[in-house]
């Protein structure tokens, strides 16, 4: 499987594959983008099975990066890894088509609960 | 008239929780986080500041020696080959994280800005006039962290809640 980690820090891309890898879902291709933008062209480049996006980032933010894939037809899986997690924002998250939200700081566990229905 | 907005419902300790959390989830493998009042006297300092706006309007900024921001970094990256883009760079994601949080439990419709980073003497942006909601003083990695939650000064009447 490929997984495409879209978030403005560099930091928490590393973060996150450290933390699929503690999950135990490593194994899988990584592609990372540094802004919504920069994702929603990697989606047509890379053809992920699965985007973990930040919410929050210069250029183009997370849920508008959803909104655009969306709109063009693209229907790959989505969720969120954020330090906003306000039920406000998860509803949002959902009614854009997300999968699910994590909200930063996060644990394995929570990775592993999130993300093991997409990735078996 | 300018006046300051309260900040509705945010506690010392709620605070404290946030940012305990992040501390254990990220920097914990290096020590754990602890409560010390002792003020931050290392000449070096580095400031961390993120913005939320909407029905209140503040600031909350992390700060910390630069050493410990390095030695953050390296825990944040399991990494001891850091440059300083990447000190930035975990510095903002923490203040990033603890506001993210703050965020959370103020009213529905706050936005949260983009983390800045600066190393002293330039201080990231807390706007004249702006009063230091809560203070956290914390020690980790041998030094001071200091946690603060600003209120920005606005041209509404102070609304009592």
């Amino acid at each position: 499987m490929k997984i495409l980690i879209v978030d403005d820090s560099r930091v928490m891309r590393q973060i996150v594959v450290r933390t699929l890898r503690q999950a135990g879902l490593d194994g899988h291709d990584i592609v990372e983008a540094e802004n919504g933008k920069l994702g929603f062209d990697a989606v047509l480049a890379h053809q992920p099975d699965l985007v973990l996006s930040d919410w929050n980032m210069p250029e183009m933010t997370g849920i508008e990066m959803l909104h655009a894939l969306r709109a063009n037809g693209h229907q790959v899986p989505l969720g969120f890894v954020t330090s906003e997690g306000s039920p406000e924002m998860v509803a949002k998250a959902h009614a854009g088509g997300a999968m699910f939200v994590i909200t930063k700081p996060f644990t394995p566990e929570g990775f592993r609960d999130a993300l093991e229905p997409v990735l078996v | 008239m300018s006046g300051v907005i309260s900040v509705p419902a945010l506690e010392l300790d709620d605070v404290r929780v946030v940012t305990s959390d992040v501390w254990t989830s990220f920097l914990a493998s290096h020590e754990p986080l602890e409560w010390s009042p002792a003020p931050l006297t290392e000449p070096e300092v580095m400031r961390a500041a993120v913005e939320i706006r909407g029905e209140w309007h503040g600031t909350v900024t992390l700060e910390m020696s630069s050493a410990a921001a390095r030695t953050a970094a390296r825990t944040m990256l399991t990494c001891d080959e850091l440059d300083h883009e990447d000190v930035l760079d975990a510095l903002g994601e923490l203040v990033n994280m603890i506001g993210g949080n703050v965020k959370s439990l103020l009213p529905s419709g706050s936005t949260l800005g983009l983390p800045m980073v600066s190393s002293t003497p330039v201080r990231p942006s807390v706007p004249a006039g702006s009063t230091e909601h809560c203070r956290l003083d914390l020690s980790w990695a041998g030094t001071t962290i200091v946690v603060r939650v600003w209120s920005h000064a606005t041209e509404k009447e102070d609304t009592p809640r």
